[in-house]
């Protein structure tokens, strides 16, 4: 919760993540490695090098861009979002170590720059089957290192969430631009069809995911909330019962989702997006008084929208009110940061 | 998967110290189960690679030979191995290359300035890498490893008449294979052909090292054919929008003892290339095989 530039902040969650990040990468590439050399002992180390780089690479990447519908679909695989990113910058210094090396052995030591020869060595740009393919894997690259290079809460801020957050859906073109660099590569070149079988796969996979955890994401929005504005403007949410202690209720309306929280016999209602990278706060809970972000746990005082100092991140806040045991919200968002009065459970309706 | 998975009202915060305590096991069988198939896609993806070649490049590994040197058009270096049943002379003729992605012709230039002699047709010691595979062979040559004195030192006798090179016409045909640049296909990489390997192939290849059309046989055996124009001359940087890709080309073959060459026509060729690199070239797309006429 930075908005100045600070080191990654280490903790023990952070250190397990990556402890098991980095035994995975070593697990396969020493299994990589060394059953190539007991079955293909006549490969070169230069191939050795740039294939183990370039299927680890490839194969973090499909682990990415699973964990985030995994997380939309049940919240367990939420510890895996966590620390998402330093998934991301290992896999884009694995791909990295593929394309620079790829660059030096198919490039370099030649009559034209490296880099000019990446693009005019091959020029069947107008082919399919013949396609510069390695070009792809270029612009894939360029994206994941912009990626990288901005994966810090620094630039998350100084960039704004939207245009941080258009950065790195990137991530899906440039996982679309390294199926067709290896589609239009080794796979032009190889016979066994297990490859295509595997790259298949690997895409379906992550597209049945995504549309899983769309079509829950539709679902909740539909469910049956009916958007029926009093005379005074408030809209009827839920029972109070239907909100647990330290939990929240989140109401989708046409243009936004709201989160209601119930916490010492209060009521709150703030938006339900987080100001860090739009985690649903409403899926979050009320840890030491305050709203905590269920994706990295951002914090929010839940009376005024506001991270406790010395945090700046505010959110919307809305008013609440309690017409006997029937919870009601305003559909008008204050500006962030804004405080509203809670409303007030009696004490005598709190049930155990 | 309501069994498996965690009660709802588990709540996990990132910079806490520990994680709740049934997420914690779930993740811990998540974390195996991925160790499983990175194992299991480690095996699968090495299992279903392609074989790769045995050549072989000695790198690093200095190996003089000894041989009449030939400057022109294709540098090579013929290697006398000894005499025959009929008691006539066998040679081996080893193509030289440069280092990186270059011909030998600038190594062999500079040989010359430090001799100050001419040094086609030379009986040489030469010194550089080998590159080898399938009976054919390779010398990459570098200038500092062949001091004057050392080159010089196997004689300076220029060919006898009985070192004269036969050169043998087999017509004309039309063959259908690749053509890979011979330095990487014979041994400096692997795969040293086909689409991973043409951006690579097109550069050796326009840095002057032999193109070699590669012909699979009927009984599995490749033939190899060193590409040339009708005069002998390279035909190195008309052919590049062609090479790593299935083709068919149309010439005259010579053999030159244990090397065959592939003449072909250097305007066809032209035709078709200039065809074959047209944008948009979507004319590649079904095309399979590029002809290449001669007449
Ligand atoms: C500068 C950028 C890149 C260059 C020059 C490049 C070049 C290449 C080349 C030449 C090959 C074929 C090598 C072979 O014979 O095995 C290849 C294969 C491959 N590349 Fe890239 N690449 C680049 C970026 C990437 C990126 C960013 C990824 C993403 C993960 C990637 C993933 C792959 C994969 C999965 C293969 C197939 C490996 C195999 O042979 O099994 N590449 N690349
Ligand atoms: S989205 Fe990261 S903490 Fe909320």
């Amino acid at each position: 919760m930075s908005a100045s530039y600070q080191a990654i902040l280490w903790n023990r969650q952070k250190k397990i993540y990556d402890t098991i990040l980095v035994s995975f990468l070593l697990l396969y590439a020493i299994l990589f490695v060394s059953v190539n050399l007991i079955i293909h002992p006549e490969i070169t180390f230069e191939t050795l090098l740039i294939r183990t780089t370039a299927t680890l690479a490839f194969l973090l990447l499909h682990i990415i861009l699973m964990i985030g519908p995994l997380a939309r679909l049940h919240p367990v695989f939420l510890p895996l979002l966590y620390n998402r990113r330093h998934l991301g910058v290992t896999m884009f210094c694995v791909a990295a170590i593929h394309g620079i090396f790829s660059i030096i052995q198919f490039h370099a030591l030649g009559n034209v720059h490296p880099l000019v020869s990446l693009f005019l060595s091959n020029t069947h740009y107008g082919s399919l089957p013949y396609f510069p393919f390695q070009a792809l894997g270029f612009l894939a690259l360029i994206i994941f290192m912009l990626m990288a290079v901005t994966s810090h809460d620094f630039w998350l801020e100084n960039l704004s969430p939207k245009v941080w957050k258009t950065l790195h859906m990137g991530v899906y073109l440039a996982y679309a631009l390294v199926l067709m660099h290896v589609m239009l590569g080794v796979i032009q070149y190889e016979t066994s069809p297990v490859l295509v079988v595997l790259l298949g796969l690997g895409l379906l996979l992550l597209l049945g995911l995504h549309v899983a955890a769309s079509r829950k994401e539709h679902q909740k929005d539909q469910e049956g909330f009916a958007y029926n504005p009093e005379a005074d403007g408030f809209i009827r949410v839920c029972a109070l019962d239907e909100i647990a202690e330290n939990r929240a209720k989140i109401v989708s309306l046409p243009e936004e989702r709201i989160a209601i929280f119930r916490y010492a016999n209060h009521l709150s209602a703030v938006s339900n997006v987080c100001k860090h990278q739009n985690g649903p706060l409403g899926e979050g809970r009320i840890i030491d008084g305050c709203i905590t972000c269920p994706w990295h746990g951002y914090q929010y005082l839940p009376h005024n929208g506001s991270s406790p100092p010395p945090f700046k991140e505010k959110v919307a806040t809305y008013d609440v009110k309690l017409v006997g045991r029937t919870v009601y919200v305003h559909p008008k968002a204050y500006p962030e940061g804004t405080e509203r009065p809670p409303a007030v459970v009696p004490t005598n309706t709190i049930m155990i | 998967m309501r069994k498996i998975l965690p009660p709802p009202d588990e709540f996990y915060v990132g910079y806490l110290p520990e994680a709740p305590n049934t997420t914690a096991t779930f993740l811990k069988n998540v974390v195996i189960g991925i160790g499983i198939v990175i194992a299991i896609l480690a095996l699968i993806l090495v299992l279903y690679q392609k074989k790769f070649s045995t050549n072989h490049f000695e790198f690093g590994i200095n190996t003089t030979v000894q041989g009449y040197l030939y400057t022109d058009q294709v540098p090579r270096i013929r290697v006398p191995l000894g005499k025959d049943f009929h008691g006539q002379e066998i040679y081996q003729t080893m193509l030289l290359v440069g280092f990186g992605k270059f011909g030998a012709s600038e190594a062999i230039a500079q040989l010359e300035q430090s001799t100050g002699v001419s040094l086609h047709g030379r009986f040489v010691a030469l010194t550089g890498s080998l590159i080898y595979g399938d009976g054919k062979a390779l010398l990459q040559i570098i200038p500092q490893d062949n001091p004057a004195e050392r080159l010089l030192a196997a004689g300076t006798s220029p060919m006898g008449h009985e070192e004269t090179l036969v050169l043998q016409s087999k017509g004309e045909t039309l063959l259908p294979g690749e053509v890979v640049d011979s330095k990487c296909f014979f041994g400096v990489m692997k795969p040293g052909e086909g689409k991973p390997h043409r951006s690579c192939a097109v550069r050796c290849i326009a840095g002057g090292i032999p193109p070699i059309l590669k012909v699979k046989q009927a009984n599995n055996k490749t033939a190899y054919y060193l590409i040339l124009a009708e005069d002998y001359t390279m035909v190195n940087q008309e052919i590049l929008p062609i090479v790593g890709q299935p083709v068919r080309l149309k010439g005259r073959v010579i053999q030159m003892e244990d090397w065959n060459l592939l003449l072909v026509n250097r305007q066809s060729l032209l035709s078709v290339t200039s065809q074959v690199n047209e944008w948009p070239g979507l004319l590649a797309l079904d095309k399979r095989f590029t002809l290449c006429q001669s007449e």
